[in-house]
């Protein structure tokens, strides 16, 4: 009887648990991964793309302007579909063009206004035999 | 040196499997003898293992450009130090050195263990040696360390920027040593499980083992925590990124097992429970080697997507449902000597302190799978922020803290009404009378830090009453002065008395947390030579800019003068360089700290003019972090400690008639 309780508190406390978990993991908190075409205005999204041709070299020092840092990401897949992004805050030192990188934020007006200090670079997915690119591959 | 390599790896591999086969065969009757045949052939994968590792780090000291590895992550300029600790630079390297740790930890069991713990000895080679042929085969044959490149170049391209500073030196081996000496306790679990000895020995063998990988698997946290402050540049430690989660997981299991196995000796209650939670942490540890390296999850740490995924899996499984299964065909065995009497009794505290341990686990790992999960339903890979953790982990650790103090203060048992009323005065006093205090400064400002810091207080004051309630018994047994006491009382209770420095540990933690996560100033600035910005209340000037080139690397720096209330606070002198091999720009962060806040500064960008733009933090106690690391790495060494078996015999009367009882 007494192990039959306890069974019941903690099927209770388990179900709960998860119930707190589903309801929080979908409230508000929900960035769903996304490439550039596959973007609709004012929902949420962490934008995975490559960085494309024409990103400024001094991108870490523009993005702590008033202004922001500006630059055009392409789809990873699909090279012609692309975006810009507006971005400020820190930027990861790996960040150059032909990189995948990471931003969270939000399709306004045709552009992308990423959230402040939400970009990670990520490294080439793929070991390239190429030197410059073996060195990132499986670092962290 | 590929040949030596390869070879080496083969012949470990050939010996792992060889004693797990000699060490189930001397489970028949008649044939013991294969048992010490075992535990040779456990110390020569460790002397295999040595060897390999040996001949890896020879290569990348010795610039073997004909090693795709050493080509990969070294290069002629690079110094010996960082050559070194390329071996952890990536997914092969690493994998070698989980495989020699397993080797070591092996051959150290198996040294302290084989006579006291014979009959438990021949499972737990197998198992332990099982793990160990595991990946000697990954490394033989999935991902070799010892490739070779048809075409040798003339340099390597050099080892990541990010990895060459002194943290990352330390962080991931103790992350390992934390991860591998799980495998240990796990190995004697399911040997006990199989053999069905199932009374206290098997927990005995293992006790220091857990204290020991918890130990380093939270000083692996801590370090890597370290280097994301100091290298990363965006002026926090800590992102639950999900490998992050992946270390953190089997720490929280692991504290829970420490806390939940006292529980077992002193009552023989959670038997199964412990079990499971043993079973679990081992299984995290490799899920954290496994979600880092099989790409399934997008992460900061991004290592690249391997073939390992697949293999992991399948060895995850097995080391899961086996014990499991187990586990459940021992249920008879594993049953409670006791039930619980009183929810106002230290095993419920225990208890209410496990749920807490694991729900936060089991959070953190659907955070961390979520994308995993919706990918799988919707076909959309959708995360949760950051948002998600910080709401549930805030409740969950500042309930935690509350318990740490509450715990020591209850008895075993059944706690009456007057013993509760005695013991609970103090502590609650004090943390009412440090409210009002707490208005003074702005940590009122924000209603969760005043209420932590009266928890912290609260805690603090009941550890203090524990120490202070032995310290009088002892000195009043006469004979010794207080100081004396306080060491007798520490010698003779190491676990006891190292899981209170520990826990004083956590609150300093807990106050590191609360300051520097929600009192944080950060801004940027634009400055000439000679001029001066403002950030919160400080005033930084540019005072000097240089730049420097050697055959490795680009450097450009700038002086910072910083100013509060007109006088000269501290000269912070951040850097920025370009790794030549690699191209790579790389932050130097500059910080100045003390005990109250940490001045952060990072340069973003020093122009041929000399105009630098920064970006400047202010961190309230950040110290406090660290500070706590060394409380908690004390208090770890001090239950960790081996004591003398004579010395421990009276202390721990209740569990010698526990045992008794049992028998």
């Amino acid at each position: 009887m007494r192990s039959r309780v306890r069974f019941i508190i903690a099927i209770c406390m388990a179900v709960g648990l998860a119930g707190v978990l589903g309801v929080m993991s979908l409230k508000g908190n929900q960035q769903t991964y996304a490439s550039p075409g596959a973007l609709v205005a004012g929902k949420t999204y962490r934008l995975n793309a490559t960085v494309a041709p024409g990103a400024p070299a001094d991108a870490a020092a523009r993005a702590q302007t008033a202004e922001g840092l500006r630059f055009t990401v392409r789809d990873k897949a699909n090279p012609g579909t692309t975006i810009d992004v507006v971005y400020r805050g820190s930027v990861p030192d790996t960040f150059k063009v032909g990189r995948d990188i990471v931003v969270v934020g939000k399709l306004e007006d045709g552009v992308f206004q990423a959230q402040r200090n939400s970009m990670i670079a990520q490294c080439p997915s793929k070991f390239q035999a190429k030197a410059d690119e073996a060195a990132h591959s499986g670092s962290r | 040196m590929s040949l030596l390599g390869r070879a080496t790896l083969l012949l470990a591999l050939a010996a792992a499997v060889y004693a797990v086969v000699a060490a189930l065969t001397s489970r028949t009757r008649g044939r013991r003898g294969w048992q010490e045949s075992a535990e040779r052939a456990v110390y020569g994968f460790c002397a295999l293992m040595t060897i390999a590792i040996v001949t890896m780090w020879a290569a990348l000291l010795t610039d073997q450009w004909d090693l795709r590895y050493v080509t990969g992550y070294s290069s002629s300029t690079l110094g010996a130090r960082w050559k070194l600790s390329a071996l952890w630079a990536s997914q092969p390297g690493s994998l070698l050195l989980w495989a020699w740790l397993l080797s070591v930890f092996a051959t150290v069991a198996v040294l302290l263990n084989r006579r006291r713990h014979r009959e438990l000895m021949p499972v737990a080679v197998a198992v332990l040696m099982g793990i160990g042929a595991f990946f000697a085969f990954m490394l033989a044959f999935v991902t070799s360390p010892f490739e070779t490149l048809a075409v040798v170049p003339a340099n390597g391209s050099d080892l990541n920027p990010l990895l060459q500073n002194e943290y990352m030196v330390a962080h991931p081996p103790m992350l390992y040593l934390g991860y591998v000496a799980l495998a240990v306790p796990f190995s004697f679990a399911v040997s006990a499980l199989v053999t069905r000895r199932l009374d206290a020995t098997w927990i005995a063998a293992v006790r220091r083992w857990t204290i020991f990988a918890w130990l380093f698997l939270g000083i692996g946290i801590l370090l890597g925590a370290r280097w994301a402050y100091e290298e990363l540049g965006w002026g926090g430690y800590w992102a639950w990124d999900p490998v992050e989660n992946a270390a953190f997981m089997p720490w929280l299991l692991a504290t829970a097992f420490l806390h939940s196995v006292m529980v077992q000796e002193r009552r023989g209650m959670l038997r199964v429970w412990n079990m499971v939670l043993v079973v679990l942490t081992f299984v995290f540890a490799v899920f954290g080697t496994f979600l880092t390296r099989s790409g399934i999850v997008a992460s900061v740490h991004a290592f690249g997507e391997s073939t390992l995924g697949p293999f992991f899996l399948a060895f995850i499984v097995i080391a899961l449902v086996g014990p499991l299964a187990l586990i459940v065909s021992r249920l008879p065995l594993l049953r409670s000597r006791h039930s619980l009497e009183s929810f106002a009794s230290r095993e419920a505290v225990f208890l209410f302190n496990n749920l807490l341990l694991i729900g936060l686990t089991f959070a953190t790992l659907w955070g961390t799978l979520y994308p995993v999960l919706t990918e799988a339903v919707t076909g959309d890979r959708i995360t949760v922020g950051q948002g998600f953790y910080n709401t549930i982990a805030l409740p969950i650790g500042v309930a935690l803290l509350a318990l740490t103090g509450v715990g020591p203060l209850i008895p075993w048992r059944k706690a009456s009404l007057a013993q509760l009323k005695r013991r609970f005065t103090w502590p609650l006093a004090a943390a009412a009378a440090a409210a009002p205090l707490l208005l003074l400064t702005d940590a009122w400002d924000r209603w969760v830090v005043g209420a932590i810091a009266c928890i912290a207080v609260f805690v603090l004051v009941s550890i203090a009453g524990e120490f202070w309630r032995g310290m009088k018994v002892r000195h009043a047994l006469g004979g010794v002065s207080w100081p004396g006491a306080l060491g007798q009382l520490v010698a003779r209770n190491r676990r006891r008395y190292g899981g209170y420095i520990v826990h004083v540990g956590v609150v300093v933690l807990f106050i590191g947390l609360a300051g520097s996560r929600a009192f944080v100033t950060e801004g940027s600035l634009v400055l000439s030579p000679g001029e001066r910005g403002t950030v919160g209340e400080r005033t930084f000037v540019l005072e000097d800019t240089s730049r420097a080139v050697d055959p490795h690397k680009m450097s450009t720096a700038v002086r910072l003068g910083v100013y509060k209330d007109g006088e000269r606070e501290a000269t912070l002198a951040p850097g920025r360089n370009l790794y030549l091999a690699s191209q790579q720009p790389s932050t130097e962060v500059a910080i100045d700290s003390s005990p109250t806040r940490d001045v952060y500064a990072v340069l973003v960008k020093l122009d041929e003019r000399g105009q630098a733009v920064l970006s400047i933090f202010v961190n309230p106690l950040v110290m406090w972090l660290w500070i706590s690391g060394l409380i908690i790495v004390g208090g770890g060494v001090v239950a960790a400690w081996p004591a003398r078996r004579t010395a421990r015999a009276p202390a721990e009367a209740p569990e010698g008639a526990e045992r008794r009882a049992t028998a």
